[in-house]
């Protein structure tokens, strides 16, 4: 039954154009350009009779192969970043490229076609479909979920300590083994990068530093991006940055 | 094994079995329910239309009358003549009488009766002549009773003197001759009355002597008796005789009147007669009718129809099923002309009360061969008293037959109003229709064939077919409601999910697509599910009730199908994927990430 799905790898003319261009790009760009290139980034808007500024003019590259953190207190701007640079929202400046493809140009299709093929994702909660079982929930996350693919995530799951809940469904894990499920599917197609949300946030200490621990070990295949207020967890990083007031700083 | 992909809509339903079987259940018993409703209506329409079929492909051309209008207006009118006529008899006072001439008339006739009496007592009595006459005639047989015996007394006399002469010639032969004693045996050898030997001759004269006093006394009676007769007779003859004028009813003058009275009577008592024999005659015009439909291009033959209809029960309210009263010939050409057969039994006897009819009639009638039909057994049956069922058809069409002859011997509307069975040639009845109904014109018939059944049923169904289109809509409608909402429930407890795929980077078409399938597939699946629960239900019912009361249903029509189960599913996918379309497209996959639940 596989690629019977509606809705699962395949997409419009315009998104194969952008996924050529993309695809067709250098994995390390001439002269050490980032995978991931923001420029001015700024994100603004209305509320309660006021203009507020989430992100504002934020410079940002992003290396092949790095384990990238951002902190900062709640409100600062971190997570709103993450989805800038995700594609998850427009930016009201600036712009985003990644591997030469720049966003405004690939609209919202051509973004969210990168995001298939080319991210993954960590939020602070699992968003786990709650009527598939762990090996099912991986295969979300992969770009079509055939035999190869299905052998990988049995393999992720295996690695994270639950390959003999393969079958289980999301209310009969625990918390961390959700999380790590999730972990696996934002791992399941190999993307370029991991875009992680507070993923230990509902953790506990242990769980979180066992997720951190296994976002490092992606540098080997990928890059990782990962936001979080709490400091404890950027042991391991090869970059840590500092967001606040919408500012992003080299973390003191 | 066959690996599922985990989006893919089985999956879903196999995961979800909870929420999309009592989903698609709903559906499918409300899409069952429309083909079932639609099912029954077009059973109707088709039982009418069977009913009925017999006017395909004749026209019957019937008179426009109803026997109690038709039969009333006749005798109403020589009722009120001869009222007119009593009420003028009963108050004229042209008879004796102070009541009226029919009072008069009766006295008359009393006075006339009374006459024979009254001259009886005026005439003068014979009573003393016939008192005579009967004594003479009694002392006539007395006399003759005398004379009889008389003569037999002197018959015995003669005789016993021969006797005694006889003897006394054999004694003296003896005494010549002693010794001969041959003339004294001789004697002795005959039979005699030795007896009246010895008595000596003075007693018969005394007894004749007697006999002949006793005759002339009752000879002299006689002839007075007679003597007297005479007196009375010329008695009689003088007298004068009665006056009979006087013995005359004093009435008598008055007889012209009541000659005129009874004439003018008789006179009305012949009209009434008149119109009730025009009552029992043909309807005075039909002759001329059926010799100019004869005439019309097309027609092949034109038959007398002594129509009569019974009562059948259909699923809402009842039709009457029409019988031709024809000849036997007649029968046959019109189950010729339907492709119909006897299948039992045979065509009803001309001089007996007895019908033929369909399998599916009798079975609507609940009868088979030996049952009865008529306003005996079922008061809404117009064909009078009741027939036996001699014979079931069974073919293509439902036909029923009664004697004509049996009809029209026996039943006064069928002697008086019979219609007329125009058989068209091979091209059928279209193209005599309209020279049909110009022959028809202003006349006093109505034609009824198959566009005008078909206008009566269709005008009869419609409102039947309104209440089923609106009901049908209004379940559509509601149901569309009330799917669309569950829908609208079941996706907003999985926003997450799409919350999710949509943060993955699945385009949203893709994710409209999932959604438009998976409620496509649960509304075809109900589809197909409803038709099949319908056509079994449909069967149940037409093996269990409709056969059995001899209606019509189409079990498996694919067009009552598609028109039955289409409304459903389609207005609830319309609603219930413009829905959730709708919130597809609003759908933030941020705001899902940022919600802290």
């Amino acid at each position: 039954m596989s690629g019977a799905v509606a809705g699962v790898g395949r997409d419009s003319a315009a998104t194969e154009a952008a996924r050529a261009r993309i695809e067709s790009a250098p994995r390390t760009s001439p002269g050490g350009a980032a995978l991931l290139e923001a420029r001015g980034l700024t994100l603004s808007y209305s509320g309660g009779g006021e203009r507020h500024t989430a992100v504002e003019a934020v410079d940002f590259d992003l290396a092949e192969r790095s384990f990238t953190a951002v902190v900062g207190p709640s409100g600062s701007g971190k997570s709103s970043l993450l989805y800038l640079l995700s594609g998850l929202r427009g930016p009201s400046a600036g712009s985003v490229r990644f591997r030469d493809a720049d966003y405004g140009r690939l609209g919202p299709a051509g973004v969210a076609a990168l995001r298939r093929r080319h991210f993954g994702f960590i939020f602070q909660q699992h968003f786990l479909v709650n009527y598939l079982g762990a090996l099912e929930n991986v295969l979300v996350g992969a770009a079509r979920p055939d035999g190869p693919a299905r052998r990988r995530a049995a393999g992720l799951l295996e690695r994270l300590g639950l390959g003999g809940k393969l079958g289980q469904r999301p209310y009969q894990l625990s918390v961390g083994e959700r999380q790590r499920v999730a972990v696996a599917r934002a791992m399941a197609s190999d993307p370029a990068v991991i875009f992680a949300d507070e993923p230990t946030a509902s953790l506990d200490q242990r769980t979180g530093h066992e997720v951190i621990s296994l976002l490092g070990e992606y540098r080997d295949r990928g890059s990782v991006i990962v936001v979080t207020h709490d400091l404890g967890m950027t042991a391991g990083c090869d970059t840590v940055l500092e967001m606040r007031d919408g500012r992003l700083t080299p973390a003191g | 094994m066959v690996t599922l992909s985990p989006l893919s809509v089985l999956t879903y339903y196999l995961r979800n079995k909870r929420r999309v079987v009592p989903l698609l259940l709903i559906l499918a018993l409300a899409v069952a329910l429309m083909v079932v409703v639609q099912a029954l209506v077009s059973s109707a329409s088709d039982t009418a239309y069977a009913i009925f079929g017999s006017y395909s492909k004749v026209e019957v051309v019937a008179p426009r009358v109803k026997s109690q209008q038709d039969a009333y207006k006749p005798i109403a009118a020589a009722l009120d003549t001869l009222r007119a006529q009593q009420g003028a008899l009963a108050s004229g006072g042209a008879l004796p009488g102070a009541a009226g001439d029919l009072a008069g008339l009766s006295l008359l006739l009393a006075d006339l009766q009374g006459l024979p009496g009254r001259l009886k007592a005026a005439a003068p009595s014979t009573a003393p002549l016939t008192g005579r006459l009967a004594q003479a005639s009694g002392h006539g047989t007395q006399l003759s009773a005398d004379l009889t015996k008389l003569g037999a007394d002197l018959h015995q006399a003669q005789q016993r003197q021969s006797e005694q002469a006889q003897l006394a010639a054999a004694l003296a032969a003896v005494q010549r001759n002693p010794s001969d004693p041959n003339p004294i045996l001789d004697y002795l050898r005959q039979s005699h009355d030795f007896a009246a030997l010895t008595t000596p001759d003075t007693t018969d004269y005394a007894t004749i002597e007697a006999d002949a006093n006793r005759a002339a006394a009752d000879s002299q009676t006689l002839v007075g008796d007679l003597t007297a007769v005479r007196g009375l007779v010329q008695a009689l003859a003088a007298t004068p005789p009665p006056d009979l004028p006087r013995l005359l009813p004093t009435s008598l003058p008055k007889l012209p009147q009541a000659d005129a009275a009874l004439k003018g009577l008789s006179t009305q008592l012949s009209s009434l007669q008149a119109s009730l024999a025009t009552l029992t005659q043909p309807q005075g015009d039909i002759a001329a009718m059926e010799a100019r439909i004869r005439t019309i291009p097309g027609v092949a033959r034109v038959e007398r129809d002594t129509y009569a209809n019974i009562d059948l029960n259909m699923l809402a309210g009842n039709a009457n099923f029409d019988l031709y009263g024809l000849d036997a010939a007649g029968m046959r050409e019109m189950l010729a002309l339907y492709g119909d057969h006897l299948s039992a039994g045979r065509l009803p006897d001309p001089a007996r009360p007895e019908v033929v009819i369909s399998e599916a009639v009798a079975r609507a009638r609940g009868i088979g061969i030996g049952g009865l039909v008529g306003s005996d057994v079922d008061e809404l049956d117009s064909l009078p008293e009741h027939f036996t069922v001699v014979g079931l058809i069974a073919g293509p069409t439902r036909l029923g037959f009664i004697p004509r002859q049996y009809m029209v011997d026996n039943y006064f509307f069928s002697r008086r109003y019979e219609a007329l069975l125009v058989f068209p040639g091979s091209a059928g009845p279209a193209p005599i229709r309209a020279a049909l109904h110009a022959a028809v014109a202003k006349q006093p018939y109505r034609i009824f064939d198959g566009p005008f059944i078909a206008g009566k049923i269709d005008s009869l169904l419609v409102n039947l077919e309104k209440i089923n289109a609106f009901l049908t809509f209004a379940v559509a409608g509601t149901l569309a409601l009330v799917i669309a909402l569950l829908n609208n429930l079941y996706f907003r407890q999985r926003m997450n999910e799409f919350g999710l795929l949509a943060a993955l980077g699945y385009p949203r078409r893709r994710l409209a697509a999932k959604v438009a399938t998976e409620g496509a597939l649960v509304v075809g699946a109900a589809w197909v599910v409803g038709a099949a629960l319908a056509v079994a239900a449909l069967a149940w019912f037409d093996a269990a009730y409709i056969r059995p009361h001899g209606l019509e249903l189409r079990v498996f029509d694919p067009a009552i199908l598609l028109r039955a189960t289409l409304p459903v599913p389609v207005l609830v996918l319309l609603v219930s994927q413009a829905t959730l379309l709708l919130q597809l497209a609003r759908l933030d996959p941020i705001s899902i990430i940022e919600r802290r639940d």
